[in-house]
């Protein structure tokens, strides 16, 4: 039995009736419920208890900003600390209040995530009134435009009205706009979509969840959430504003909800919040939603306006619905345990106050502009002392902002504030918009009474809560502000509020409200905290998307992988690459195995597996210049065919790597795979640099296989038919190891005992950490293979190479 | 993540890139003749301005060219980028 849910109305499909428990308890919903209205539609407004006080809590707003609903999903996907207004309902959905913070699941995430990036001339966040106009305007002139809107369905604030456009219901203009949007080819609008990060030059990144709504039914080959990686010319803001409440003592106490949240309830959802209803508001536009709620059916005992004078009209309405309308009163504090059962009214000037009983306390203290991704982009925020809110305080290149989170909050302003904000930006970017056909029109509303900016009501501090989440009250700011903190950042810090969940959309603007009352300051002048990204919560899992597991850093194997493998290689992690460090035989250990094949180089011949190394191929007139300016030693007069090792230096002389040079057919350099892209971009400096005569290009061919030779007998006499050094014919190795380059077997990175010996046998000798003029010798590898014989000697650098390569790599010289 | 126009590829993502220090630094025209606190200061004293300042930059995981740029160290706005040939360009 759903006793607060009204017969008919709302955008939910009563055919269909979903199942869910919550806290172990069954209940019933249906299609287009969250989970929060479904929940309310049987009267449960306590979701779980606060994090320090252990506080009953509930569900304070029909969307992102409130600050109390918080639950855990145990099925069908679980997850924690979600609000119980942003998860829509699906059949079998399990979940239970939470004490303040949630759990992880203790089962992996086998769900997918993904990216995707996108580009457009204009990106418009929200798909309110304002958002889509803009959409249309920009779409209409020929725009790319990406639209998204991080509900259910677009309309925004509509969704949660009675208001007509164009001489109808909103929402059949709204049905209309979307239907159009749909016939551009290059308009992409994405729902469940939430911008949530605003960077550099038009960079905004948005989280789409694709799945959650499916419940059990969800495509399995579908990503669970996107983020979608968007990059416009122009971001228009249009992501609405948040109500704020108003600080009184218990203040916390479920039942006590924002005022246009229960609206949204009503019209979206067809939920009553509650059956006796008192309203306590400084601003109009709470009144829509006592006379709505009236007539729905709720007893609505009075109106608590703040203000000297009610607005005329609102006062009217209410004398007809026989609401009592109270001027110049507050809200002092509230009764109950579990619920809010009673509101406790005083005058203006104190005294002893009136006990109103009631099961939902509706507040409004005006209205925040959604600016959080205007301020990620480094816009300025100023406080406008007539609207009573921080709205946008200059205008920046590439960003705008428009509709309600541009401070315009009736609805006739925001369809015409889209249009002018998609206008500007079409400006901006060159787009040729004029014969735009002018926006629809809504009835105007009724002249607006100035709010009164209430931060609070005075009271014992130590209930006032502030920031519901960290139980931080007002108390925690007259401390921190007693602890000499004279700026909001310091306040926040030092209080939490602002750090929750929810990062402050309701307490922010309030902090800095009752901040800057402490401190005797205008708070336009102490200003607020910045808005950071995120937006809303984002999972890690969403933002690793499928750069997970083998996928987090790619494993890179040479042409030749399958031949180490089918020789029972050990391999090691160098870079990205595997590289086979050992073939034992069976029974053999690594020193074993690594005996075996220097010995086995020593008195024949060895191949090393080359291709993990970075080369950099210098082509051109004057590469062997170049190189000569990159070696200490001499490259130019490298003769074709031949290999020499060097050791490359910057101007500042220190070694920034050695390496060997080849000349044959062309002129290339192998570097070691970690210094190649340093020393590529050093390379390409060289070619810039203008240094040499003639252009040389150095492009980095690292996807090359390369085989080492070297060995006792690596080379045969004599000279092949094109005059080059004769080769030994490797049997037993693949097509891929031919055309490798012979190593040069001792180096000539500098060390006067290391004269080139074209086939000499190569060196497994060094005497560890004596000799590191090229600061990248490895102690390890090098002692591992070292020999007795010591002569000829090239340095440790060099060393370090050939042990390991030649004679750890090959088990079957010819 | 900020957009950085090649001169060779136009607008790309900054993670294409590769900062290189400060640009129009000539190399001496005969490093042997310099005493050693000249040649120090070549290898090693940079300008480090508030404001605008002139660098090099790689576009290493595109075109891979070299090529400059006047930034502004204060708020990482890319005045002006240009070819390693071109003059530095006057930025009010
Ligand atoms: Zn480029």
């Amino acid at each position: 039995m759903t006793e607060f849910r009204v017969p008919s109305g709302g955008r939910i499909d009563r055919a269909t009736t979903y199942r869910f428990t919550f806290g172990g308890t069954s209940y019933t919903g249906h299609p287009g419920d969250t989970l929060a209205s479904a929940l309310l539609a049987h009267g449960v407004h306590a979701t779980g208890t606060s994090i320090a006080l252990g506080r009953p809590r509930g569900i304070g707003a029909a969307w992102a900003e409130d600050p109390g609903g918080l639950v855990q999903i145990e099925e069908p996907f679980p997850e924690p600390m979600l609000l119980a207004t942003t998860v829509e309902l699906v059949d079998g959905l399990s979940a239970r209040g939470i004490p303040g913070q949630g759990r992880l699941a203790d089962v992996p995430d086998s769900a997918r995530y993904d990216a995707k990036h996108a580009h457009a001339d204009l990106l418009v966040v929200g798909a309110g009134p304002a958002g889509l106009v803009a959409a249309l305007t920009a779409a209409r002139a020929g725009a790319r435009v990406v639209l998204v809107d991080e509900q259910s369905e677009p309309g925004g604030a509509l969704l949660g009205s009675a208001d007509r456009v164009d001489r109808g219901p909103a929402l059949d203009w709204v049905a209309a706009a979307t239907a159009e949007l749909a016939t551009f080819p290059d308009v992409l609008h994405l729902q469940r979509t939430t911008a949530f990060g605003h960077y550099d030059d038009g960079f905004v990144l948005a989280l789409e969840r694709r799945t959650d709504h499916f419940g059990s039914a969800a495509p399995r080959h579908r990503s669970r959430q996107r983020v979608w990686r968007i990059r416009a010319g122009h971001v228009l803001v249009a992501a609405g504003a948040h109500e704020r409440p108003v600080v009184f003592c218990d203040n916390d106490r479920p039942g006590i909800m924002l005022a246009a949240s229960a609206r949204t309830f009503l019209h979206r959802y067809g939920v009553l919040a509650g059956r006796d209803a008192v309203v306590f508001t400084t601003d109009d536009g709470a009144y829509a939603a006592a006379v709505d709620l009236a007539d729905a059916g709720v007893r609505v005992h009075a109106v608590v306006d703040a203000r000297e004078v009610a607005p005329l009209h609102w006062r009217a309405e209410c004398e007809r619905r026989g609401i009592p309308v109270r001027a110049g009163q507050v809200v002092a504090g509230t009764e109950g345990t579990d619920r809010v059962s009673a509101a406790l009214v005083a005058g203006p000037d104190g005294g002893e106050p009136e006990r109103i009983a009631c099961d939902l306390l509706l507040v409004s203290g005006g209205w925040n502009p959604a600016v959080h991704l205007f301020s990620q982009a480094r816009g300025r925020l100023h406080h406008d002392d007539g609207l009573g809110a921080f709205v946008p305080g200059e205008t920046l290149p590439g960003t705008s902002v428009a509709g309600s989170a541009a401070g315009v909050f009736d609805l006739d302003g925001c369809l015409r504030d889209g249009a002018r904000g998609a206008l500007g930006a079409l400006a901006e970017l060159g787009i040729d918009a004029r014969g735009a056909t002018p926006p629809p029109v809504a009835d105007s509303d009724p002249e607006r009474t100035p709010p009164r900016v209430l931060w609070r009501v005075p009271g014992d501090e130590r209930t006032q809560f502030v920031d519901i989440q960290r139980d931080a009250t007002v108390a925690d700011i007259a401390r921190a502000v007693g602890a000499g903190m004279r700026g909001v950042e310091h306040v926040k810090r030092y209080t939490t509020i602002g750090t929750a969940h929810d990062q402050g959309k309701t307490s922010g603007v309030i902090a800095a409200g009752i901040t800057a009352e402490l401190l005797g300051v205008p708070v336009g002048q102490l200003g607020t905290t910045t808005f950071r990204p995120p937006y809303t919560p984002v999972a890690f899992a969403a933002l690793a998307g499928r750069n997970r597991g083998a996928l987090f850093d790619p494993e890179r194997v040479t042409a030749v992988h399958d031949w180490h493998v089918a020789r029972g290689a050990v391999f090691e992690d160098v870079g990205q690459w595997k590289r086979p460090r050992y073939y034992p035989l069976p029974g053999e250990d690594m020193d074993a195995a690594v005996l075996r094949e220097c010995a086995a180089v020593r008195g024949g011949v060895g191949i090393l597996d080359g291709s993990t190394l970075g080369k950099i191929d210098v082509q051109g007139p004057d590469a062997p210049v170049l190189l000569d300016r990159l070696y200490t030693n001499m490259m130019s007069t490298l003769k074709v065919g031949m290999v020499r090792y060097g050791v490359l230096c910057g101007a500042t002389g220190w070694c920034s790597t050695t390496a060997p040079c080849c000349a044959p057919p062309r002129t290339g350099t192998s570097l070691h795979h970690h210094r190649r892209r340093r020393e590529g971009a050093r390379l390409d400096g060289g070619v810039a640099a203008d240094r040499v005569a003639r252009p040389a290009g150095a492009p980095h061919v690292g996807h090359r296989a390369v085989g080492h030779v070297p060995g006792g007998r690596a080379a045969v006499p004599g000279r092949d038919r094109r005059g080059l050094p004769r080769r030994r014919r490797l049997e037993g190795a693949s097509a891929s190891w031919r055309g490798g380059t012979r190593t040069c077997p001792a180096s000539r990175c500098g060390s006067p005992a290391s004269a080139s010996r074209a086939s000499s046998p190569t060196r497994s000798t060094s005497t560890p950490g004596t000799r590191r003029p090229c600061g990248t010798g490895s102690s390890r590898r090098a002692s591992r293979t070292a020999s007795p014989r010591t002569a000829p000697r090239p340095c440790t650098c060099c060393a370090r190479r050939r042990p390991t390569r030649s004679s750890g790599r090959t088990p079957t010289a010819p | 993540m900020q957009l950085i126009e090649c001169p060779w590829c136009g607008p790309r993502e900054e993670v294409e890139f590769h900062y290189g220090g400060q640009a129009h630094v000539a190399y001496p025209a005969d490093p042997q003749a310099l005493p050693d606190e000249q040649w120090a200061q070549y290898l090693f004293f940079r300008d480090n301005p508030k404001g605008a300042f002139a660098e090099r930059w790689s576009h290493a995981a595109g075109c891979r060219r070299w090529f400059n740029a006047v930034r502004d160290t204060a708020t990482y706005r890319f005045h002006a980028t240009y070819r390693p040939d071109q003059p530095r360009p006057e930025i009010s």
